[in-house]
């Protein structure tokens, strides 16, 4: 990292233009693969990475810099650069900075390069083990463990000096399961912003085992049927639909060009009276928690949506210019190579009253979806989809028989008001959101949903 | 950073052979908002990887500081991978070949003056192109250059580089409430050659096309998939054609060679030394010289595409298909500018032959609605009804459903409009005899 002295002349440098801002990210990045198929370790990686990445605005305007060569020649280079792009003065603002400190929320108890290849190879073992002896049509199994730390500086044009280290552990299982010249897979993948310490409460065994048993339900699951029909989504994973339906919609990065369907709908109505969401960055060890932004502000606690009226946004400083409102402690990005932009951290859908049978309660025909895949939305229309990983129908108000290949599509603004009941099993879940600054980790999460109608997409068209 | 210094070492540590493949990206690139510069981006990033064979086994690192204080711990790590590698697949670096090295097309740098003035006149051209043209989302030009050198210490030292210029929009048009988006993307060789015209008129005329869109009823439709949504979903299943996923058992074309996969009217080539293609390349990121296969030929599914890795686990050659997705990467046996051969009629010829069904224009949800493992798909689409031939009303809020074998099984026609913009696999529009829809 940059010395205090080489950060201020650097800054110093940067304000000799016709900028307004000026901030500098600095980062150094470990990240560790280990590949596991059946008992073996197949593929083992490891990534340094290490940059610097330089912005200055001007207004509503930015410009921006990265680069992995942060010696002095290269930096005050690509700060030339931005100063003619932006427009270059003699005279500037000197900058100087002041440390800020604070007190740790993530604590790391069991750093990962402190523990042994052969614990950790160990605990690989186990999440096969859980799947292998889950049932004997189970004939593979892959796993990968990621950990990562990444220690990040900012510095900026305000006097700000602030540092954080994220660091993350993850294991993603894919279980395989053959029956008949048939084959099915199941993925579970927990994750949090913790040291190896995780795997003491999330048991590899029963993340194996988790995979294991999606894999033999889907071998025996039938064609999911398609149309328009109430669906009960459960817990944990489930709550990628508001992720995609209305997460990503609450982005200043669309909101602030007008380009959303919920811009201008501040103090609105946008949902049932039974839905309230958060985003919040600041649970302690959570896989989308940061003790800072990744523009140095402290995180945040955001509501969203309170008894279904729009309360917050999610906004970085940038876009707050163009909306006129208050930074949330938003922006996030994947690593030094790209700009920061507003961005979601551990998103969830509150508690409700409703008790789980209760969801189920007068449907005659419908979906059960216990386990939600990925999906994506067009902030623009609000169109979303995301696909079903193990789904059940739902007869005459109880769960039958297992569907595969359902996808559940609808538009963010109309889903929300077809939230009919929540229940209180609040549940999160880890995964990867890829946007305009890269691939971040954040949760998702909701307690299990009642949806009244919704498009189901299926392969067996009665 | 000096190679043979970082050899020799690596032989004092006990490495057998040792690569070290380096990717310098740089880029340049200008957003456009409301008749501003939105964003200005200009960056320069060398990535290196490092492999080596230590103790019989492949072991990989890679690090954007190469300082010479770095080689140690560098070593000590790859060393202590190989440790616990337990796994028995071979693998090795390889030795030099012969490589024939392409004529490298270099767009020439365009000055920020010409560029401000294209996307100003761009922003123009689509504000103006109807009053229903509510925002420009995006609209953006970028200079890439990506220079690669692998060298080995077998005394492999190969080096190319690709430059890729595009224009990026997005467009939103609103009317009665109802709001549609667009998107286009296209590789500019010369500002001067690039029409402008043509390019703004498919970016509005499709997002203007979807207005009033309708939701179809839930039922199987004879279908057309247009070029751009088949690359996307084709793209998103090309996994099975890669060598580990097959000797893995995990590709649905595990113990599938020589056998009927897709109709005869399908042909699928990898050729990753194709001109037409934006990212050519003579040789892949092992150094094995590429060469041109058919994968499918009439449907019969011919070869699987081979690293070195996957070749030696299967007794075979490399078919040059050694790649990385990135210089941090693994390298895997992936496609490189793959696609599949085009037929005779062009999309109106075949919508006329179709008279009535759907063209399904845009999938999404790529990413999560696929099982690599049988074939199954269930995608949301958007596209156009087709009436009498033509292409009608837009269709949106709709899922099409199926198995990408059965889909490719059952096709009528394949269209002749390939076009390789700036992907690495592309298709050309295809007719199938039918498709699951869902929608009301």
């Amino acid at each position: 990292m940059l010395r205090q002295e080489e950060l201020e002349k650097y800054l110093t440098l940067c304000m000799k233009s016709e900028a307004d801002f000026a901030e500098i990210f600095e980062e150094e990045k470990i990240s560790e693969d280990i590949a596991m198929l059946n008992d073996r370790v197949e593929k083992v990686s490891r990534i340094t990475t290490k940059g610097a990445g330089i912005r200055l605005y001007k207004g509503v305007s930015s410009v921006y810099a990265y680069s992995n060569e942060t010696d002095e020649e290269s930096l005050t280079k690509l700060i030339n650069d931005l100063r003619n792009a932006i427009g270059i003065k003699d005279e500037g603002k000197t900058v100087s900075l002041k440390r800020v400190t604070y007190e740790n929320r993530h604590p790391v108890k069991i750093a990962f390069d402190e523990v042994s290849r052969e614990d950790k190879q160990e605990l690989l073992k186990r999440v096969y083990n859980g799947a292998k002896s889950a049932d004997e049509r189970i004939v593979k199994v892959q796993s990968l463990m990621l950990n990562v730390r990444q220690n990040v500086q900012i510095s900026n044009s305000d006097g700000k000096l602030i540092g954080d280290t994220r660091v993350r552990t993850r294991i993603r299982a894919n279980a395989y399961a053959s029956e008949n010249g048939a084959m099915q897979s199941g993925f579970y993948g927990p994750g949090a912003g913790m040291g190896l310490e995780f795997y003491e409460t999330e048991i590899p065994e029963d993340i194996g085992k988790e995979a294991a048993r999606i894999a033999l339900v889907l071998l025996k699951a039938e064609d999911c049927p398609g149309g328009k029909m109430p669906v009960v989504i459960d817990n944990g994973f489930g709550g990628v639909i508001f992720h995609e339906a209305c997460g990503h919609s609450l982005e200043a990065t669309s909101v602030a060009k007008n380009q959303s369907v919920f811009a201008g709908k501040f103090g609105q109505k946008i949902a049932n009276e039974c839905v309230s969401a958060v985003d919040d960055g600041t649970i302690p060890n959570a896989w989308g928690s940061q003790n800072i932004d990744d523009e140095g502000n402290f995180q945040q606690r955001r509501q969203l949506i309170k008894n279904g009226i729009l309360t917050s946004y999610m906004i970085d400083t940038l876009n707050s210019r163009r909306m006129h409102m208050e930074p949330t402690a938003s922006a996030r990005r994947e690593s030094y190579q790209f700009e920061p932009t507003s961005r979601m951290s551990n998103t969830f859908i509150t508690e409700g009253n409703s008790t789980f049978e209760e969801l189920f309660e007068g449907i005659e025909k419908g979906l059960y979806a216990k386990k939600m895949g990925g999906g994506s939305v067009n902030p623009a229309t609000g169109e979303f989809n995301f696909s079903v990983q193990e789904g059940y129908l739902i007869e005459n108000g109880k769960i039958t028989v297992p569907v595969k290949g359902a996808a559940l599509i609808g538009s963010g603004s109309e889903v929300l008001m077809n939230i009919e009941k929540v229940c209180s099993n609040l549940k999160r879940a880890q995964g990867m959101c890829g946007s305009a600054s890269g691939s971040i980790p954040t949760d998702v999460g909701q307690p299990a949903i009642l949806i009244s109608s919704i498009t189901v997409g299926g392969t067996s068209n009665e | 950073m000096n190679n043979e210094k970082w050899f020799a070492a690596a032989k004092n540590a006990g490495f057998e052979s040792f690569e070290i493949y380096q990717q310098l990206s740089e880029e340049r690139k200008f957003t456009w908002f409301e008749g501003t510069l939105d964003t200005y981006v200009t960056s320069h990033v060398l990535g290196t990887a490092f492999r080596g064979i230590y103790d019989g086994k492949m072991v990989n690192a890679s690090s954007e500081d190469t300082s010479d204080d770095q080689m140690d711990d560098i070593l000590d790590s790859l060393k202590s991978q190989a440790e616990m590698i337990t796994s028995t697949e071979k693998d090795m670096i390889r030795r030099p070949e012969e490589v024939s090295l392409r004529a490298e097309k270099k767009p020439e740098s365009e000055d920020a003056d010409t560029i401000k003035k294209l996307l100003a006149e761009c922003e123009k051209k689509i504000r103006d192109f109807d009053e229903r043209v509510a925002a420009i989302s995006h609209l953006e030009y970028e200079e890439g250059i990506e220079k690669r050198t692998i060298a080995n210490s077998y005394g492999m030292d190969l080096c190319d580089s690709t430059s890729v210029h595009v224009i990026v929009a997005g467009v939103t048009v609103r009317e009665n409430g109802e709001t549609r988006t667009n998107f286009e993307i296209e590789k500019i060789d010369r500002i001067e050659d690039f029409d402008m015209d043509d390019f703004v008129k498919r970016l509005c005329e499709d997002a203007l096309g979807k207005l009033n869109a309708e939701i179809p009823s839930s039922s199987d439709y004879p279908v057309i998939i247009e070029k751009g949504a088949f690359t996307q979903l084709f793209a998103a299943f090309s996994s099975m054609f890669s060598g580990e996923q097959i000797y893995k058992g995990i590709s649905p074309l595990s113990n599938k060679a020589d056998t009927k996969i897709f109709s005869e009217l399908i042909t699928v080539i990898d050729d990753p030394a194709n001109e037409d293609a934006a990212f050519a390349a003579a040789f892949d990121d092992e150094g094995c010289p590429v060469r041109c296969k058919k994968v499918v030929e009439n449907g019969i599914f011919k070869t699987a595409l081979h690293s070195t890795r996957s070749a030696l686990a299967m007794n075979t050659e490399s078919t040059g298909n050694g790649f990385r997705s990135g210089y941090s990467g693994i390298v895997n046996a992936a496609p490189h500018n793959l696609y599949i051969v085009p037929g005779e009629k062009s999309l109106d010829e075949m919508m006329q032959d179709m008279k009535e069904g759907i063209l399904i224009t845009d999938f999404a949800g790529l990413h999560a609605g696929l099982n690599h493992v049988n074939g199954d798909f269930s995608l949301q689409c958007a596209g156009y009804a087709v009436k009498d031939g033509k292409k009608a009303g837009g269709l949106t809020l709709m899922t099409a459903a199926g198995n990408i074998f059965d889909l490719l099984s059952n096709v009528i026609e394949v269209g002749s409009d390939l076009k390789w913009g700036i992907h690495r696999i592309v298709t050309p529009s295809i007719r199938f005899a039918k498709i699951a829809i869902s929608g009301k």
